[in-house]
């Protein structure tokens, strides 16, 4: 309780982020999930995108550019590929994800989509491939008398 | 009046529980934070005790209300705002009120405290000029207001099955590994037996057991005996603590530990965000601390209403990321003027940038 | 200015030891001078950083890698056999618990004996019976998650909370390990769990993130210590960050009378006098202290007439067999971030001798990355072939070595990045490591071979000195051991050491349980003999 924040000095004195970007990096969440078919309902996880972008900004206050910037990205891609292509060109493009990242296109895929990916995965979006425990994913406590949770060894492995 | 009519009248009841569980958070936590870090580490302890078995509250009722069928609601319309006038109803007399601050940890502060949890067997008829409530409660103490609640689903219970009462889902509910740090955990709530077992900890933790000083957790919860929260902050007020045998009537007869009102944050009673000077540092945290907070808010309900693993990220952020901007706010000064009161918190909402699903 | 007890280092050592003296008497006098700074745990902001990019905001406490060609890195490696330091051990408050993985076992009864039972370096002059109690106590201060109905050691005290299950993942390893006849068990983890008792702690919620820890449920001393001074009411305790020992003075050849440190803030060299003085520095820097602490009445450094200290270093190799299974049905993948099996087959008197072993099935393996395939690209239809397809495996284990005077660590006359004295590392494995490993890798390739996997590369060995001990070993003779069998040094009546540098052998097993035990056997031995109430 006693401890100081691991915040950078700059970002408290930053501007909030608007809705519009929040509403772009909220769709481009979503879109993850529809292209790889592994979120069919990604709205309970709202808040919890609004709260890791705070988090990312709080951190590094550079990642507040990132999302306006990647926002802007993401209209131009839409108005030259229509929606779904837009996010299928953004999620596999290869150029795009040599680091370090030098175009608009390039920062959009390795400082947004892929840490989205890595929060998504991380959130629920693991299971359709079989899991149901994940390194990222807060599965819960042990709790005595009730299942794992996390996939078990049969019974009569024991001991 | 069918049943489902008849438990959408207790709904209100439990969203008022809720929100007085709520409303007594900031204010403790406001006090707790304000004592400086090397001084009265017993009472902090105490009322940070406290602190955490409200929230426990808060979990036991939003169970209830799920348990039943019903939805909880935390957002800028239900929010507690400060001063907070609690009135108590009396049975055919003027009942108790009295308002609740955000203020620094103060022998007053604490008066407030043994009020907001005193026992039903030491309530008096106190004479209060009325002025509007902001939380009106139904009975002349937090236990009695939960006893009628108690008395509310006995009723329902006796004229409908009891599986049709509490037809919730359990999976929605708060189970016990979201909570610890606190005196007890949560219950997930199927049955008659097991609300009033949660409304009794509540109860309990708050005004102790039938002439107790003590919480009466022990039966489910293995530790030493606690006393009840109306007792640690007696201990506080008196500077001495309770032993097994001391009567509720009657003072603490235990260790005495020093309790020093001077090693406090001067920080102003009852913050708002306009105290604080434009493009100031502690404008500029109050604004991060109160979206933090409404954010949490925001999360709480969710949790609450279906969705529990959403409280991990409640957790994670909330409590961890508001308290070290709380504490920097209470070391800074309002102005330069001599005297100057510092800041604290304001607990205000700043809508989220989505509609909570 | 002058203290009761003076603490050197802030780790577990430290934490238990405290906190066994303030429980006996809350207003003890008790300074903790630790060399580092403190790093920000569970902050959600860093956990998220971690989640997303892997990074730890801990690695800047670590040793630089040894110079390299290109890299003018610090410290030296003078030996055959390189012992890494960089990555071994965190120069922080909180000590090495604020990156270690929990793994909690205790010694075997025959671990005390080694020289009795194989002619190999010294026993213990306690024996598992004198420290089991402690080993109880010291599990539910850590707070460990065993099994305690598993046979491999004696208890009479049950862990504070129930073992976790075995993994799917772990079905291959079990099965083969059956097949064979290799007894396994869960392994004892430093995690906290779900109890009726209010507990500051909260449970482990299998986040997978151990190294970061969000909830704080894999014991930290860091942790326990910010416990202890916020909530702890203990008016003579103080902790002192930025304070590196430099060395420690001495009243008369067997009165230490205080120390001398360098506060890194202020630049300034300040003195403490001490009743007593405890050194729980760690291995490397507990040892380096002792021989730069020179004088007159100690010429090679404190404890140091037999030309003991610093010598018989060993640690752990570790090793990690890879192979190949040609396919993956069940869609086995890492689901928690810590093992849930191990074996102590091999952990065995019979195996003594040679240098007994123990297996690992690690929580890594079968290696699945399904956020690399998604940041590539790659389409769903192909990372679900990808998921079923065919699967790298892994065995880890480490493997006791014996102590050989020659193998030794010492001071360097020049600062590391974090202003302490370099070490220098003077370590050459035994001729019969390799044999050894041989042997090893012979049951482990059975082992392969029973889960239907191919080895398909020589293992790799890791001698990092994580496990570093033994250096300044106790023995009831004072020419065969620099502590006595209460960790006092000898020659000194109030100068202690808590560290794995006590340790005689290592057995084969992680020292950190051990070393808790020790810990608060050492309180309780202070308590009694300060004759306070």
């Amino acid at each position: 309780m006693y401890q100081t924040p691991a915040k950078h000095p700059l970002s408290a004195e930053l501007p909030a982020l608007d809705d519009a970007t929040y509403a772009a990096m909220w769709a481009l969440f979503c879109h993850i999930g529809q292209y790889w078919q592994n979120m069919p309902d990604p709205e309970p996880f709202r808040s919890q995108l609004y709260s890791f972008m705070l988090n990312r900004i709080n951190l590094r206050p550079v990642y507040r550019d990132y999302y306006l910037f990647a926002a802007a990205t993401l209209r131009g891609l839409i108005e030259q590929h229509g929606e779904d292509g837009a996010y299928a060109f953004l999620f596999t493009d290869t150029d795009a994800n040599k680091a370090p990242p030098e175009t608009a296109l390039a920062v959009t895929r390795q400082k947004v989509a892929n840490e989205f990916m890595a929060l998504q995965l991380s959130l629920g979006g693991f299971k359709a491939f079989g899991a149901v425990n994940y390194c990222g994913f807060i599965g819960g406590a042990n709790i005595p008398g009730q299942a794992a949770p996390y996939r078990t060894l049969e019974a009569d492995h024991e001991g | 009046m069918t049943l489902e009519q008849q438990k959408s009248r207790l709904y209100p009841l439990l969203q008022t529980a809720m929100e007085l569980e709520l409303s007594t958070i900031p204010p403790y936590l406001t006090a707790l934070l304000s004592i400086k870090r090397e001084a009265n580490r017993v009472a902090a302890s105490l009322i940070r005790s406290v602190m955490m078995e409200e929230m426990l509250h808060m979990v036991l009722v939003g169970n209830l209300m799920s348990s039943l069928g019903g939805k909880i609601c935390l957002n800028q319309d239900t929010l507690p705002s400060y001063p907070l006038r609690l009135e108590f109803e009396g049975h055919g007399f003027k009942g108790r009120e009295f308002d609740i601050n955000l203020e620094a940890f103060s022998p007053q502060a604490i008066q407030t405290f043994l009020q907001i949890e005193l026992p039903t067997s030491l309530a008096r008829q106190p004479q209060r000029l009325m002025a509007r409530p902001k939380i009106s409660v139904p009975g002349i103490t937090l236990g009695e207001f939960y006893q009628r609640i108690i008395g509310a689903l006995d009723a329902l219970c006796a004229a409908y099955p009891e599986s049709a009462v509490f037809n919730g889902d359990p999976g929605r509910q708060i189970s016990e590994q979201y909570y610890w740090g606190g005196g007890g955990k949560p219950i997930i709530i199927t049955s008659l037996a097991q609300a009033k077992a949660a409304l009794e900890v509540i109860i309990k933790q708050g005004e102790g057991g039938d002439d107790s000083i003590f919480d009466g957790d022990e039966h489910y919860f293995d530790q030493a005996e606690e006393v009840a929260h109306y007792f640690r902050f007696n201990e506080i007020a008196q500077g001495r603590r309770y032993r097994p045998g001391d009567k509720p009537h009657e003072p603490p007869t235990g260790d005495a530990f020093a309790v020093d009102y001077q090693a406090v944050y001067p920080i102003k009673r009852n913050p708002r965000h306009g105290d604080y000077a434009a493009g100031s540092r502690l404008a500029t945290l109050n604004q991060q601390f109160n979206r933090q907070y409404s954010l949490m808010l925001s999360q709480l309900e969710q949790a609450f209403n279906g969705h529990p693993a959403v409280l991990y990220d409640a957790i994670v952020n909330g409590m961890h990321g508001m308290t070290p901007i709380a504490q920097e706010m209470m070391t800074l000064p309002l102005d330069g003027s001599a005297g100057a009161s510092h800041g604290a918190p304001s607990f205000e909402w700043i809508a989220p940038p989505y509609q909570p699903a | 200015m002058k203290v009761e007890t003076l603490i050197i280092g802030s780790g577990v050592a430290a934490a238990a030891l405290a906190q066994r003296l303030l429980a006996k008497n809350p207003n003890a006098s008790i300074l903790m001078l630790e060399a580092g700074r403190k790093v920000k745990m569970q902050d959600a902001a860093i956990w998220q950083d971690y989640v997303v990019s892997g990074k730890l905001p801990y690695t800047q406490y670590y040793d630089l890698p040894y110079p390299e060609r290109d890299q003018p890195g610090e410290n030296l490696s003078a030996g055959t056999t390189a012992v890494p330091l960089d990555g071994s051990r965190a120069l922080t408050y909180g000590g090495s618990t604020i990156h270690w993985g929990g793994w909690s076992f205790r010694l075997k009864p025959e671990d005390f004996a080694l020289r009795t039972n194989t002619g190999h370096s010294l026993d213990w002059p306690i024996s598992y019976t004198d420290l089991e109690p402690y080993y109880s106590q010291a599990e539910h201060y850590i707070g460990v998650s065993g099994d305690s109905n598993d046979p491999t050691v004696p208890r009479h005290c049950d862990y504070p909370f129930p073992a976790f299950p075995y993994t799917l993942e772990d079905q291959p390893a079990a099965e083969a390990m059956a097949a064979l006849g290799m007894a396994y068990s869960h392994l004892p983890i430093a995690r906290h769990g779900i109890t009726d008792t209010t507990s500051r702690h909260a449970p482990c919620q299998t986040t997978g993130t151990c190294k970061y820890c969000p909830f704080g449920a894999r014991y930290s001393a860091n942790n326990f210590l910010d416990d202890m001074q916020n909530w702890g009411n203990f008016p003579g305790l103080q902790i002192r960050l930025n304070s590196i020992v430099q060395e420690i003075s001495m009243r008369s050849r067997q009165q230490a009378g205080g120390v001398v440190y360098l506060d890194r803030e202020t630049g300034q060299q300040v003195m403490v006098e001490a009743d007593r003085i405890i050194v729980a520095a760690g291995t490397l820097e507990s040892t380096k202290l002792l021989l730069r602490s020179r004088s007159d009445h100690w010429q090679q450094g404190i404890g140091n007439d037999h030309d003991l200290v610093g010598r018989n270093i060993v640690t752990h190799p570790y090793f990690i067999f890879s192979g190949s299974a040609p396919g993956n049905p069940l869609k086995l993948q890492p689901e928690m971030n810590f093992p849930t099996l191990c074996s102590r087959h091999f952990d065995s008197p019979a195996e003594q001798a040679k240098g007994k072993f123990i297996l690992i099935n690690p929580p890594g393996s079968p290696s699945v990355n399904l956020l690399s395939k998604m940041q590539a690209g790659v389409s769903r239809l192909d990372m679900d072939r990808y998921v079923t397809g065919p699967r790298q495996i892994q065995l880890h284990g480490m493997v006791e070595i014996f102590s050989e005077p020659q193998n030794r660590i010492a001071n360097i006359d020049k600062l590391n990045h974090l202003g302490m004295q370099e070490t220098l590392v003077d370590f050459g494995q035994a001729a019969g490591f390799d044999p050894r490993m041989q042997e090893i890798q012979g049951h482990v390739q059975r082992l392969f071979e029973a889960m239907g996997a191919t080895m398909n590369a020589k293992p790799t060995i890791s001698w990092r000195a994580d496990h570093a001990a033994c250096t300044l070993r106790m023995s009831d003779d004072e020419s065969e051991g620099v502590t006595d069998r209460h960790m006092r040094v000898h020659g000194v009546d109030n100068l202690y050491v808590c560290s794995n540098a006590t340790f005689p052998s290592t057995g084969a097993v992680n020292p950190t349980l051990t070393l808790a035990a020790l810990a608060l056997r050492l309180g309780d031995h202070l308590n009694h003999a300060t004759g306070q109430p």
